[in-house]
């Protein structure tokens, strides 16, 4: 596996939403607003989750801090890397054979 | 009025913990500040509080400013910060959804940060029974010494595999 991503795989819901929501620069409270928003209000990131989550994904340099907040200075901002990218797209396929499994297997009966 | 309650915390029973404070909120008192194992209530109108500890340890790359700011975006209220935990509070509403973790994976790593944080404190202790202890064998005190070295060293074991035990408890709970 190429720079060996595959060992975060699979990632759980919150922790795929918060990656995938940093594909563009946003600090943690604008990772919760956009979540709740592409997910129809389904999923509000609780903030124990997105801290440890936060704090696991520079960890592992999947995101790195770029800035902060005009207004807040302690509200810090992050942005996906390009390791956190192949991961996305990683998570993007494998969810992918799911779904298309999914609805060739029982899909008639959805 | 103030009210101060002297309370042995176990931290492999978080929820006992949650259950304590809620229940003194509904009896009017709101907890106003927690040390060294005294909590300091005062007296209230009796209301449903929600409260959450968090163990956030040594700190990791994200700075406790901006811990506390991620909390208070989420409409957490810090109430007080002991030894590591952190104290949060939020009143009771119907549609809202009090909890600090969306899943059991991120509900793990309190345990985590736990253990390691143990580890790493205890390591002074391993240290001093292993090399210390030994070499001060002719000391009037040595046996004093000794038995209280080793309540404590035993204790600490006690607690990381209690927290290992929860640890793997919520680990096993997890379904992708």
């Amino acid at each position: 596996m190429k720079n060996g991503i595959k060992r975060f795989s699979p990632l759980t819901e919150a922790t795929y939403y918060i990656l995938l929501s940093l594909s563009t620069p946003l600090h943690g409270y604008g990772v919760i607003k956009n979540v709740e928003e592409i997910s129809n209000g389904r999923l509000i990131l609780a903030a124990g989750t997105l801290y440890g989550a936060l704090s696991a994904l520079l960890d592992n340099k999947l995101i790195i801090s770029v800035g902060e907040d005009e207004i807040n200075k302690r509200r810090k901002t992050y942005k996906m890397t390009d390791l956190g990218r192949e991961l996305i797209y990683y998570e993007i396929k494998r969810m992918q054979e799911m779904v298309t499994n999914g609805i060739r297997d029982i899909g008639g009966e959805l | 009025m103030k009210k101060s309650m002297i309370r042995w915390f176990y931290p492999w029973k978080i929820d006992k913990e949650k259950e304590f404070l809620e229940k003194q909120s509904l009896d009017g008192y709101r907890l106003v500040k927690v040390a060294f194992g005294r909590y300091i209530f005062e007296k209230d109108i009796p209301q449903k509080l929600i409260y959450q500890m968090d163990f956030r340890g040594l700190g990791g790359k994200i700075s406790e400013a901006e811990y506390m700011q991620i909390y208070e975006d989420a409409g957490w209220k810090l109430i007080s910060k002991a030894n590591g935990w952190y104290y949060f509070c939020q009143e009771y509403a119907e549609k809202l959804d009090l909890t600090i973790f969306n899943d059991n994976d991120s509900k793990s790593r309190v345990y985590l940060r736990l253990i390691s944080f143990l580890l790493l404190t205890g390591f002074p202790l391993y240290f001093s029974m292993i090399f210390i202890l030994p070499r001060i064998d002719h000391l009037n005190y040595y046996f004093l010494i000794l038995v209280i070295m080793s309540v404590i060293t035993v204790l600490h074991l006690v607690a990381i595999l209690r927290l290992l035990n929860m640890y793997k408890k919520v680990r096993s709970h997890i379904h992708e």
